[in-house]
């Protein structure tokens, strides 16, 4: 009977020790809605660079992979936000 | 019994001093590679997110074509949203005058009414390095940016830059350095 009421004042203290630290984390998850515009930008910022000079030479031929991609681009997860700086059209 | 104590008590003080000399070694490496090749890595601080976008290919509004760009590592501190580090490493940037182009690229596209007040050169994990740090706003907010070009072994360079809006935590640039501090070319 000693053992038993011993046991189970371990488990209420543990318990109410788990209930206290689940109160403390903050369960919300943070976003990164602002650090995202700066990841976008840097994207934007390589698409509006000056197309790369014309190569010499054939390229090299791309190996054919053991297996078959399904047909059309997947869709990227995250789309970017849109630029907040257009510089003059690059030549062409 | 006697003598362990003691032993076990040195092992551990030098334990704790190890753990507090090196901060550095708390991290988590990621390797940047394009198209197969590893071009460098760097340790993620813990408790920092990782954001990994490879080549894609982007469409801007009013424009007919996508184009591709190569991929880019951006990092956060976990629970913060006002500070971002970016690594990437541009296509067609293989000199310092091609290096200090790009960067007055990005300057427009990160933050408006950019400018900036420091230039230096100086040396990352060995290699010839240029920092450009300046100051601009975005979403109403003054930021303050760093951009970093390293000079790493072959024909590309790497590119970080530091975006620190104001009010951001001071202790999280402790965090940074080591980000930066952990840089090494993977050639």
């Amino acid at each position: 009977m000693r053992q038993f009421r011993k046991s189970a004042m371990a488990i209420g203290v543990l318990t109410a020790s788990s209930l206290f630290l689940a109160s403390c984390d903050d369960a919300s998850v943070y976003g990164g809605a602002s650090v995202g515009v700066y990841y976008d930008s840097m994207m934007w910022n390589d698409y509006y660079r000056p197309y790369p000079p014309p190569s010499h030479g054939r390229p090299p031929a791309k190996p054919v992979p053991p297996i078959a991609k399904p047909p059309g681009r997947p869709v990227h997860p995250i789309a970017p936000a849109p630029p907040i700086h257009r510089p003059a059209p690059r030549p062409r | 019994m006697t003598l362990f104590r003691p032993i076990s008590r040195g092992v551990m003080a030098a334990a704790i001093s190890l753990f507090a000399a090196f901060p550095a070694l708390s991290g988590t490496p990621v390797i940047y590679k394009d198209q197969g090749k590893a071009l460098f890595q760097l340790d993620v601080p813990d408790f920092w997110n990782v954001r990994v976008g490879g080549a894609r290919n982007l469409q801007a509004p009013q424009e007919d074509t996508p184009r591709e760009v190569p991929r880019l590592i951006g990092l956060t501190p976990e629970g913060m949203d006002d500070v971002f580090v970016g690594f990437i490493a541009p296509r067609q940037v293989s000199s310092f005058e091609q290096g200090l182009a790009y960067m007055s690229e990005i300057g427009p596209h990160l933050v408006r009414d950019a400018e900036v007040s420091s230039s230096e050169r100086r040396r990352i994990a060995g290699f010839p390095a240029m920092r450009v740090a300046g100051t601009g706003r975005r979403n109403g907010k003054t930021v303050h940016f760093t951009a970093v070009l390293i000079d790493i072994p072959g024909p590309r360079m790497a590119f970080s830059v530091t975006v620190l809006e104001a009010g951001h935590d001071p202790a999280v640039l402790d965090d940074v350095n080591a980000i930066y501090d952990s840089f090494r070319s993977a050639r």
